[in-house]
């Protein structure tokens, strides 16, 4: 891929370095070096910085990779009892039908019909290596009706295999690590991904990848091989898998706030499960994206699994970690899931943010107050201490009582989403108050207090009554898929 | 498209009202100028807030917004207006 620049490209790559080295960031050699970074490709707006360190302090020294089994939505019943476990879901099972029945707003048959529905991924799976390689009693008959002639027909046929370049005859994808950047953040623009950074598994990032799956508890692990390769007690990643792939799926915020109270409701959580549903269909498709260029790409079996998803958002530049301890980015605020798929593509890291995020949240403590478990940290200063074994140690941050936080979604019957609900990053972006706002507490921490009072003042984050919804006529899945792109 | 009609309108009363006082030789002092100006500017964002707020499906910050930016808005070009009459 080739840019062709004009006259006085040498004063201006001068003066860009110049400018580049003032803020600590990136240099670029070349015009086309500019033109095919990926950031050139991810519109931002002009108060987020690229950093060459994210705004939450890391201890690489003390931090060990996280034993994904000890994650509280895997360990809760180890957490809190398994005698409280087992009451806290029976309460979940009787509260389903009991609302159901007495057609409570927020948890109508409909509601929970839509919550169910969102969450399902179609006849997408999860698979480390890629759905089509992960039973050995799949047939491999060639299909020549396929209709581009590059799939293997399996056992299922709504789930065809796809053929790599070895196995089509043909040499395998070569691009630089920048036009392979680029082309993934437009291949998964297509599939449906909002915000897609990359990451080198250097010796720090690898930390942040389970020791353990997080659902099934297979070992994860590095080895010097060619293929990443699967057994009954361990997943295998190859050395020369060096890369992650990080992207986002945005969640509607019109759902969102179809809390009740302090509680969520079927209605409010129904684009939680959506999100997730979506960011498995991405996954398995870029996987497949991988696969046909010839590359592999290696996903978590489990929406949670494989790594820290919000970690390797923040050092992706996705966003900033805050008090909720998960990830808001400049752009969707927290109404986002981070997803991460590992291949051998090389790729351009893109750099972590600032934008004032992390500093707001000290000042703003909204999601504490409105937290129904009392889950979340109130302290002013984030901390180095954790709270238990389901926080992952190494970082200052607001860790979260997980074990706190899961009782409550068995007594919601719908898991939680209200502090992401009342959370000022939730927002849309019409009025000129939000393009005020942002700006100015991404440069000074001075007005936070201000902000967050008037946050509550113009009635943002409220509860909205849930089955007003309905009415409603939203584009789809309820976002503004138009936010941080050319066309906005 | 209505900014833009809301531009037209604007500029096109300015530009009105600027020629009048030029062709009456009426004195206009300069804070009087500068009063308008910020009503102008208060009220316009006021309109942008209330209309944007409402197509966020944010009534309650329309509201309000008129409240805290449209009130005011009204004080300061109700003080412009005055001085203007008088001087």
């Amino acid at each position: 891929m080739r840019y062709h620049s004009t006259a006085g490209r040498r004063d201006y790559m001068k003066m860009l370095e110049l400018e580049q080295a003032k803020a600590g960031a990136t240099i670029f050699h070349d015009l086309d070096e500019v033109i095919a970074s990926p950031t050139a490709a991810w519109k931002r707006p002009w108060w987020v910085r690229w950093v060459d360190k994210p705004t939450v302090e890391i201890d690489w020294d003390n931090m060990q990779r996280f034993d994904g089994r000890k994650m509280q939505q895997v360990s809760w019943a180890k957490y809190v009892g398994e005698d409280v476990a087992k009451r806290l879901t029976q309460l979940r099972d009787k509260r389903m039908k009991q609302w159901i029945l007495e057609n409570k707003s927020g948890y109508t048959l409909r509601d929970r019909a839509m919550l169910l529905a969102g969450a399902q991924a179609g006849s997408v799976g999860t698979s480390f290596l890629g759905f089509w390689r992960g039973s050995s009693e799949m047939s491999r008959l060639q299909t020549p009706e396929s209709s581009t002639g590059t799939y293997v027909q399996v056992k299922d046929p709504f789930q065809p295999r796809p053929l790599s370049p070895e196995e089509w005859g043909i040499p395998r994808w070569q691009g630089s690590p920048e036009e392979n950047a680029r082309m993934i953040q437009a291949v998964m623009r297509h599939f449906g991904a909002d915000q897609v950074g990359f990451l080198e598994l250097d010796e720090h990032i690898r930390k942040l990848v389970y020791s353990f799956d997080a659902r099934d508890g297979k070992a994860l692990e590095f080895e010097d091989v060619d293929q990443a390769y699967e057994t009954d007690n361990k997943r295998v990643i190859p050395e020369r898998a060096r890369w992650v792939i990080v992207f986002s799926v945005q969640m509607s915020d019109e759902l969102i706030k179809r809390y009740a109270g302090k509680a969520p409701t079927a209605l409010s959580s129904s684009t939680v499960g959506l999100a997730y549903a979506q960011g498995r269909n991405i996954s398995d498709r870029l996987q497949t994206f991988l696969y046909v260029l010839g590359y592999q790409g290696l996903m978590g079996t489990w929406y949670n699994g494989l790594a820290i998803a919000p970690a390797l958002g923040v050092m992706a530049g996705l966003g900033e970690l805050s008090r909720l301890n998960k990830l808001i980015s400049p752009e969707y605020g927290p109404l986002q899931r981070i997803f991460k798929v590992i291949t051998d593509l090389p790729l351009t890291s893109t750099k972590p943010i600032d934008a004032g995020i992390m500093r707001f949240c000290r000042t703003c403590k909204k999601c504490a107050e409105a937290c129904p478990a009392k889950a979340l940290s109130m302290e002013t200063e984030p901390s180095w201490e954790v709270v238990g074994p389901w926080n992952n140690p190494g970082h200052r941050a607001y860790f979260q009582d997980g074990p706190r936080c899961r009782n409550w979604w068995s007594v919601s019957t719908v898991g939680c989403s209200t502090c992401l609900a009342v959370c000022p990053f939730s927002r849309k972006d019409k009025s000129f108050v939000h393009k005020l706002v942002q700006p100015t507490l991404s440069l000074t921490p001075l007005l936070n207090g201000f902000f967050t009072r008037m946050h509550t003042f113009f009635g943002y984050g409220q509860a909205r009554e849930p089955e007003s919804w309905w009415e409603l006529n939203l584009p789809p899945h309820g976002i503004n898929s138009v936010r941080g792109t050319q066309l906005e | 498209m209505w900014w833009f009609l809301y531009g037209l309108v604007t500029g096109a009363g300015g530009m009105r009202l600027i020629m009048w006082v030029i062709q009456e030789n009426v004195t206009v002092g300069w804070y009087v100028w500068l009063l308008g100006a910020l009503a102008l500017l208060l009220g316009t964002l006021t309109a942008q807030h209330y209309f944007a707020s409402l197509q966020e499906l944010e009534p309650k910050a329309a509201r309000r917004g008129l409240l805290v930016m449209g009130v005011p808005a009204l004080i300061l070009a109700g003080v412009a207006s005055w001085l203007f009459l008088t001087s």
